[in-house]
């Protein structure tokens, strides 16, 4: 007896059972991408966070500080990455072969299932075949991850499931993306080579216009700053929205854009949507499209259109960029972005039956729809590379009227901007903190792993907020000025030294940006000079940067004070009274101060003032690994020690200074008779480094006047540095010398004053232009040394 | 119970089906024969619901086949160009039919491999071409569809298997009032199995007859005329003449008796009716349509 029996589960999906047998049959793919993995992944964490005792706690932690899941080290992640992917897209186009194939489509088409089941069943066991080793490898981090919990208890290891969960649906979330594209494709075309190609240009095309775009408007747009864009582009591809998540992942604060958690979903909508879409497609796609070139709209018209998007751009501005002299960047672009255009067309389009064709019977009339679709594809690389170099629909030229202001930024903290209080530079790559608690350690050792979280750089200290009139003013004028100058740089004068911005608080919140090129160009026009001295010269904004206004007593451990020739020096002052005397008496001096001298170069010191500071000596060392336990909370930003004049115009500082008994060390060169002798080095402000600002040096410490030069750094005569002894010149000069704030000019002169007995100096500063003959004459005679001792790559104003 | 109605198919330029109307009634043996590139496959393969036709529409049991799983499930296609999953063994084979197929019984499998005695858990792609296309059978007869469609069924078995092959397809004719469509340009294997014979040329399906009245629509008879005749003149629909020396063979549209009676009044010294195969008279209704045969069903 015959019995007919129903296996199939009529209540289930209709794909389930095939789904599991081709799940079935991807075991040997599972088990080699388990393999590749696991390695990557589990195998790489279990190793960290077993033996990390032995490497040292804080490096072991710091081993696995790359992603926010805290699972890969760096050469794991990109191990893990590039496996997930390739394998990824490897098994999308493996299980879509039976779309490129006649014979077997028609197996799989002759099954009585429905055309989506059908194809929903081979994603499935393709995302399956990445998903199931996947989760696998997860779960053993987190089984290891919690026995190292368990073991190490409170020792600082750090666990964090959700984001070991989120990092795993990430993953997932590619590969769904990637195989719903890929099996997208695969529906609307019939061939191998056409299905990776058509892909490629979905998952990569779009992320690279953006890219070259980015990198045209950074050329091109004066002001425009963005340099934080590219890790947004990144994730506009599947392929690269999870190393964009690692990439954006700060380290050192252990965050990371909220954006990067977005764009998961937004990928794994797409996917859904693609695999929709592609089952929407399959239900009408012949199997006779099986081998052939064929390209459905409009998936053939999407990708023309992305690539000339991307080839336009990307070939336009290698073009542009390799040929010179340059031509039109316009004209490069809409050469390679017909040249991509027909390319792309004749790829997806054209075969050499056709070619051969066409060859033996041209039929123009033919060519007028491919060509019109080439004009369009070509008109929005074109278009925006229009709008790239005319200005960018008026973002460059643009800057909002004063009154519509509400406040502007500006990155920029002048001639007093040295003072910052910076850790080192090492920590530039380190954002700053709005808030939070500020630790850091006295001795240098490294900070126990919670307390690393609020540690942060004080290399954010750096914006100054004007909302007065008069301050948008300034910061405007300059802005014009800038803009200006740069518009009409030639090559190899763009970027001027030194690094300012501007954020205007308006409707529009626009930033404008003057990026630094390695230090190696001068400031150009005076105009420039005279409107950034003037934005300096804005009492709102020396309220902000001006160490007169803005340090306060408590931030005073001791006061001395020099003479205007800085060879006498009066001991420490560390009386609370005096000190708050003397900082109240330079305030309202300066809110009283006509700046302008300094930038004349009027002012002239009557005695200077070093401050010391509260800051923990050591602020400025670099960590150490060695194992400390000292560490400070630091409150509140910190000033370094710092030296400022007392101009003969400060009449209420003077008048303290002689309250509190020190008017000797006031106006009249009180160790003039000590002065045995003045070195000269010449200097140029391009020179300096990143810490110079355009106004000039910064205010110069003095050396202090009781103390004798080390050995081996005395002040002599050499080719770079000219001795003066003659008292004429020695008067000469010393009556040219101003205000260690004043601006100098670009060029100038330092001038050492050297006391007897090899002790005693003090540095001042002389502009160029002013010398005395002799001096001139001098640099005349060693200029090539002299420049030479900056580097010849400067180019010096006569 | 099958049914095609003015079904177009083409390919590129090339009309592979041209309205096509197609009947194979439920529980018989349709014999789909044609030259080369004349459609048999395209017809199956839209019958089956791989292809879907420009135009027309293909009936099951009163319902459209494209696009519905429930109807497709009672048709199973075997093609001449057998394809199996990579590396699968006929028990994996059996076991993706079962979740597809409602009907797949798996006794009935196990039956069958005791007919077509094959390895059940060897690789596919180590099975010789007949192996292979028992293995097919065995996986069709196993679905248990209401219908079948072959697709040169017989090609590559030997002739053991082949008469094995044959018992077993008119055995569920029989039991089941399976319904069979067989296309094959080779005559003599559906001569003694079919029912119902369709001919497809160029497309189009010139000819659908059941394969008695077929027989009996065409006559083989040959005689000896000592008198030269006018064969044009005869009024008889001659489809093919073949004359050495005196004795003259003829292929003539019409009944035998009624082709020998009036052959007798032309005064032959003998005239007879011979046995027609189904060859003979495909030959002879294609080489009306102007297609020159020639040897090429004699193989």
């Amino acid at each position: 007896m015959t019995t007919v029996m129903n296996f199939r589960n009529k209540r289930g999906w209709e794909g389930a059972s095939l789904l599991r047998q081709l799940v079935r049959r991807n075991l040997p793919w599972m088990g080699l991408f388990f393999l590749l993995t696991f390695w990557a992944l589990p195998g790489h964490y279990m190793l960290v966070i077993f033996v990390y005792p032995v490497w040292g706690e804080y490096t072991a932690l710091a081993a696995l500080n790359v992603t926010p899941a805290r699972i890969f080290t760096e050469l794991s992640m990109l191990q893990f990455g590039v496996v997930v992917t390739a394998a990824a897209i490897l098994i999308g186009l493996w299980q879509t072969r039976w779309l490129r194939s006649k014979r077997q489509g028609e197996f799989w088409y002759s099954l009585p299932v429905k055309r989506e089941n059908l194809l929903l069943a081979h994603a499935g066991a393709a995302w399956l075949t990445i998903a199931l080793p996947l989760a696998a490898d997860y779960l053993v981090v987190l089984v290891a991850g919690a026995v190292q919990l368990i073991q190490a208890g409170g020792s600082g290891f750090i666990f964090p499931v959700g984001e070991i969960l989120l990092d795993l649906f990430g993953w997932l979330v590619t590969a769904l993306a990637v195989i719903a594209i890929i099996f997208l494709v695969a529906v609307m075309t019939g061939g191998f080579f056409k299905i990776l190609i058509l892909s490629g240009a979905l998952m990569g095309a779009l992320p690279m216009a953006a890219a070259f775009l980015d990198l045209a408007i950074q050329q091109f747009i004066v002001g425009w700053s963005g340099a934080s864009i590219m890790q947004h582009i990144l994730s506009f591809s599947p392929v690269f929205v999870m190393p964009n998540r690692y990439g954006s992942y700060n380290t050192f604060w252990g965050t990371y854009p909220a954006l990067a958690n977005w764009m998961l979903l937004v990928w794994l909508a797409i996917g859904l949507f693609c695999l929709w879409l592609a089952c929407r497609v399959f239900r009408g796609r012949l199997v006779e499209m099986a081998g052939t070139g064929a390209v459905r709209e409009p998936l053939g018209l999407v990708v023309t259109f992305l690539a000339t998007l991307a080839g336009g751009l990307a070939l336009g501005l290698l073009f542009w960029s390799s040929i010179y002299p340059r031509p039109s960047f316009l004209l490069t672009v809409v050469l390679c972005s017909l040249g991509a255009a027909v390319l792309c067309q004749v790829i997806l389009r054209w075969d050499l039956q056709r070619l051969r064709a066409f060859r033996k019977r041209p039929d123009l009339r033919s060519l007028w729809k491919p060509l019109l679709v080439l004009v369009l594809c070509a008109a929005l690389p074109v278009t925006a590379a229009y709008i790239v170099t005319h200005g960018g629909l008026g973002y460059e030229d643009y800057i909002p009227p004063v009154g519509e202001v509400q406040e502007v930024r500006v990155r920029y903290r002048g001639r007093y901007g040295t003072l910052a209080k910076r850790l080192d530079h090492q920590d530039e790559s380190v954002h700053p903190a709005e808030t939070g608690e500020n630790w850091y350690s006295l001795d240098g050792s490294e900070l126990p792993a919670d307390l690393w979280k609020t540690w942060y750089s004080y290399n954010d200290y750096q914006y100054v907020y004007l909302t007065t009139p008069e301050g948008i003013q300034a910061a405007e004028a300059l802005h014009r000025s800038l803009l200006e100058w740069q518009k009409g740089a030639g090559e190899g004068q763009q970027g001027i030294m030194g690094s300012i911005d501007f954020l205007y608080n308006d409707e529009m919140r626009r930033h404008y940006g003057q990026w630094r090129k390695d230090g190696n160009q001068v400031y150009d026009s005076e105009r420039d000079l005279t409107a950034l001295l003037a934005l300096e010269e804005d009492l709102e904004f020396r309220r902000q940067t001006d160490p007169r206004f803005t340090v306060t007593a408590d931030e005073i451990r001791a006061i001395r004070v020099s003479d205007d020739l800085g060879l006498s020096t009066s001991n420490p002052i560390t009386d609370k009274e005096t000190i708050e005397r003397l900082v109240a008496a330079m305030r309202a001096d300066a809110e009283t101060f006509d700046y302008s001298s300094l930038r004349k170069g009027t002012a002239r010191a009557a005695a200077y003032l070093t401050i010391e500071t509260t800051a923990p000596t050591p602020w400025y060392r670099i960590p150490t690994s060695q194992p400390g336990e000292t560490t400070v909370q630091v409150t509140e930003d910190l000033w370094r020690d710092f030296c400022l004049p007392v101009y003969r115009e400060d009449q209420k500082t003077l008048d303290a200074l002689w309250a509190s008994g020190l008017g000797e060390y006031t106006g009249q060169s009180l160790s003039k008779g000590k002065v045995t002798g003045l070195q000269i080095n010449w200097w140029g402000a391009a020179s300096w480094n990143e810490e110079a600002y355009w106004t000039g040096i910064g205010p110069r410490d003095l050396w202090p006047g009781n103390e004798a030069w080390p050995q081996g750094e005395e002040p002599r005569e050499s080719a770079a540095a000219l001795l003066v002894t003659d008292p004429q010149q020695m008067e000469e000069l010393l009556a040219l010398c101003r205000g260690n704030d004043c601006h100098v000019s670009k060029q100038g002169f330092t001038v050492t004053i050297l006391g007897g007995d090899r002790t005693g100096s003090t540095f001042w500063l002389a502009a160029q232009k002013d010398a005395p003959q002799f001096l001139r004459d001098w640099y005349l005679e060693n200029e090539r040394t002299l420049r030479s001792s900056w580097g010849q790559r400067f180019q010096y104003l006569p | 119970m099958i049914e095609s109605r003015g079904v177009c198919k083409r390919f590129g330029s090339m009309a592979a089906l041209a309205e096509v109307t197609a009947h194979i009634p439920k529980g018989s043996i349709y014999g789909l024969v044609g030259p080369n590139g004349s459609g048999k496959t395209t017809l199956l393969k839209t019958i089956a619901g791989i292809y879907r036709p420009d135009a027309g529409e293909v009936l099951a049991a009163g319902q459209p086949v494209w696009e519905a799983p429930a109807v497709k499930g009672k048709i199973f296609f075997l093609p001449d160009n057998l394809w199996f999953l990579p590396g699968s063994t006929l028990e994996e084979m059996a076991a993706l039919y079962q979740g597809v197929y409602p009907g797949f019984d798996r006794e009935e499998y196990r039956q069958l491999l005791g007919v077509f005695p094959l390895e059940e858990k060897q690789r596919l792609s180590r099975f010789s071409k007949g192996m292979r296309r028992q293995a097919g059978l065995i996986l069709a007869l196993s679905c248990r569809t209401p219908c079948l469609l072959l697709d040169e069924a017989f090609d590559g078995l030997d002739p053991m298997v082949r008469q094995k092959a044959r018992k077993l397809l008119i055995r569920e004719v029989e039991s089941r009032g399976l319904t069979v469509a067989i296309a094959s340009h080779n005559l003599r294997e559906l001569e003694d199995l079919c029912d119902r014979v369709g001919l497809l040329y160029q497309g189009s399906l010139v000819l659908e007859r059941e394969l008695d009245d077929l027989r009996e629509s065409f006559s083989k008879v040959q005689g000896a005329f000592p008198e030269p005749v006018d064969w044009d003149n005869t009024g008889l629909a001659i489809l093919r003449r073949e004359e050495r020396g005196n004795l003259t063979s003829l292929l003539v549209r019409g009944r035998p008796e009624e082709i020998v009676k009036q052959l007798e009044g032309l005064r032959p010294l003998f005239v007879e009716a011979l046995p027609l195969t189904l060859e003979e008279a495909f030959v002879g209704e294609m080489e009306a349509l102007g297609y020159d045969y020639g040897d090429e069903l004699s193989e």
